[in-house]
């Protein structure tokens, strides 16, 4: 059982998402109260926890012989500091708290974002929540698990094989591969392996949140042009089992390998898909496989005969690289994908809005086009 | 006279690549060109040594930076490859497919997106082999804006991805490609390697048709034989 530590300045707080947050994988009962920085460290060091989930307001609750004057950037910063003198104890750190406190204090303090693996919000964990438990405690495991990989990768004699082994590719895989712009976020300027919550945020951020030489569900599915219901149907029938990419963090994030994918796809078809309409690549499916196959729709064209080519950052649906905008993303690798955005999407806004997405700077004229409603919705599709 | 060379499927693959970093690194290419380009190159990798193919798909084409106007209206430049096929073929055109365009993509959807098309002439076409055409962009609001002649149909070297990416460079990037293409040695490699490609085949026959002592034009020379 791995062990996990809970940080709130709230008493009843703390003892309910200890609760919420302990399952059969990571046990949350030990109590850390965050009464000063220098005890809640030493309290840490003295647990050696494998993971730290902390609110981020730990300066709420006044006590006359505390020193709580701190949020959880500046633990999450005091905690790292520790881990690069002792690389062996690094962990993930991760935000739990309120809606109202990751978008007022949290998302404007940029400075302590690339402090924390990931956020949460605490009524996920509710029973009443569309995400729940059932879905965040396997993320928090194979964070632990990941990073457990991670230290022993890091710290293995050859830094060639760094990559090849926390991807889990086979060294020639990897070759082939040779994503432009990985090694050099992994391996500092003498060729040494970066510490471990470094190698975790790259991978993490860079190469499983964001499409580029993995997908998602939905961006196999954005390739494919289907809607949920018949994709759902084709993957009964076709095994994309050995697309799956079983890296590191695999357990939390399903994800495909993108290589894997164009392989598969060009075994299986003499065209490729992405230059066929939606309407033509659901009728080779359905011929290929014998499974009925309808088509995804564009959200703005409402038209099938669109060359649908990723998911919509926002609605995560198929669409068309004609009809979105690219997000102002000024930190992406050569490998990465830019991620874009439905014009339905921009022209909601309100979604938008609550993820803090920015449009890059060129596409800024076609969201005012869009939302003063002078861009012409098209009546047909492009040949 | 200069010899065709047709480099090796790895060959282009790695001179495409070269391309998609080297004019990403210079904010020419979009990040989604850059991936386009490099799905290329993937896709390249999978073909035969010599007699290889390449191409890009409607989805995802190579995709540049935005550019404005005279009017400050953003268009993008925007390249689609429905195919190239090569074969060492001697002294003869060493494509078998050559199908690539230029699209100005405008944002306002109600404006003329100008659009040129390579490609080979079919062998019943009355016309040059190797030619350039102007259109072929259906606009989705307003089929009427494209044009409604198809001719002429200019006579003109090949140009694969690569040299017509250094054309969308040098003419809507300009200062950059001064600045930092022009004579970059590693970028001025890769397009020579192209170079090397497309234009010995047309060079020989221009070569020829002027240094021919009896009838015929150069256009007559390169018009597609019945």
């Amino acid at each position: 059982m791995k062990q996990g530590v809970y940080l709130d300045d709230d008493d009843s707080q703390r003892e309910i998402y200890k609760g919420l947050l302990s399952d059969e994988n990571i046990d949350f009962s030990s109590t850390v109260i965050p009464s000063s920085m220098a005890s809640l460290i030493s309290d840490i060091a003295e647990i050696s926890p494998d993971i730290v989930v902390m609110d981020y307001r730990l300066d709420g609750t006044r006590h006359p012989e505390w020193h709580n004057d701190f949020k959880a950037g500046g633990v999450a910063q005091v905690l790292r500091d520790k881990f690069v003198e002792s690389p062996e104890s690094d962990i993930p750190l991760v935000l739990l708290s309120t809606e109202a406190n990751i978008q007022s204090l949290f998302v404007p303090d940029k400075t302590s974002h690339d402090l924390f693996d990931i956020w949460f919000l605490k009524n996920e964990l509710h029973e009443d929540s569309p995400i729940g438990r059932e879905i965040v405690l396997p993320k928090l495991a194979a964070l632990v698990d990941g990073y457990e990989l991670i230290k022993r990768e890091v710290s293995g004699d050859d830094p060639a094989i760094l990559a090849p082994g926390l991807l889990a590719l086979e060294k020639e895989e990897y070759l082939e591969l040779q994503p432009d712009g990985l090694k050099p976020v992994l391996l500092n300027s003498d060729g040494l392996p970066e510490r471990a919550h470094v190698v975790a945020r790259q991978i993490f951020q860079n190469v499983v949140k964001h499409s580029g030489i993995l997908l998602d569900r939905d961006g196999l599915r954005a390739r494919l042009g289907l809607t949920v219901e018949s994709f759902e149907r084709l993957c009964q029938s076709v095994s994309f089992e050995e697309l799956r990419y079983e890296g590191v963090f695999s357990n939390g994030w399903e994800r495909y390998w993108k290589h894997r994918y164009e392989q598969w796809e060009a075994n299986s078809f003499d065209v490729l898909l992405g230059s066929l309409t939606g309407e033509k690549r659901a009728l080779l499916l359905e011929e290929k496989f014998d499974v009925q196959c309808e088509p995804a729709v564009s959200r703005w064209s409402k038209s099938s005969s669109e060359y649908f080519s990723f998911a919509c950052h926002v609605c995560r649906q198929p669409t068309e690289q004609r009809h979105s905008v690219a997000v102002f993303e000024p930190r992406l690798l050569p490998f990465m994908e830019r991620r874009r955005v439905c014009y339905d999407c921009v022209e909601t806004e309100t979604e938008m809005r609550r993820m803090h997405i920015r449009v890059s700077e060129t596409d800024e004229a076609t969201v005012d086009a869009i939302r003063d409603e002078r861009l012409p919705k098209p009546t047909e599709g492009e040949e | 006279m200069i010899e065709t060379v047709v480099p090796s499927n790895k060959e282009m693959a790695a001179a495409l690549k070269r391309t998609a970093t080297i004019l990403s690194e210079l904010h020419i290419l979009s990040p989604e060109g850059n991936g386009s380009l490099g799905g290329a190159a993937d896709r390249l990798l999978r073909e035969p040594e010599k007699h290889w193919a390449c191409n890009t798909t409607k989805s995802q084409p190579i995709t540049f930076e935005k550019r404005t106007d005279r009017s400050k209206q953003s268009f993008q430049p925007t390249i689609g490859v429905d195919r190239i096929e090569v074969r060492e073929n001697g002294e003869e055109l060493p494509f078998v497919k050559w199908d690539i365009s230029l699209l100005l993509k405008f944002d306002n959807g109600t404006a003329h997106c100008p659009r040129w098309h390579f490609d080979l002439g079919n062998p019943d076409q009355e016309g040059p082999k190797t030619h350039l055409q102007y259109g072929g962009y259906k606009h989705p609001n307003n089929p009427g804006l494209g044009p409604s002649v198809r001719e002429p149909r200019w006579n003109t070297a090949p140009m694969d991805i690569i040299l017509l990416c250094e054309t969308v460079s040098a003419n809507f990037f300009h200062e950059i490609w001064e600045r930092s293409l022009r004579r970059d040695t590693s970028w001025t490699e890769i397009v020579r390697m192209s170079q090397r490609l497309c234009y010995p085949h047309y060079l020989r026959t221009l070569y020829s048709s002027l240094n021919s002592s009896g009838s015929g034009t150069h256009l007559d020379h390169c018009w597609n034989r019945q």
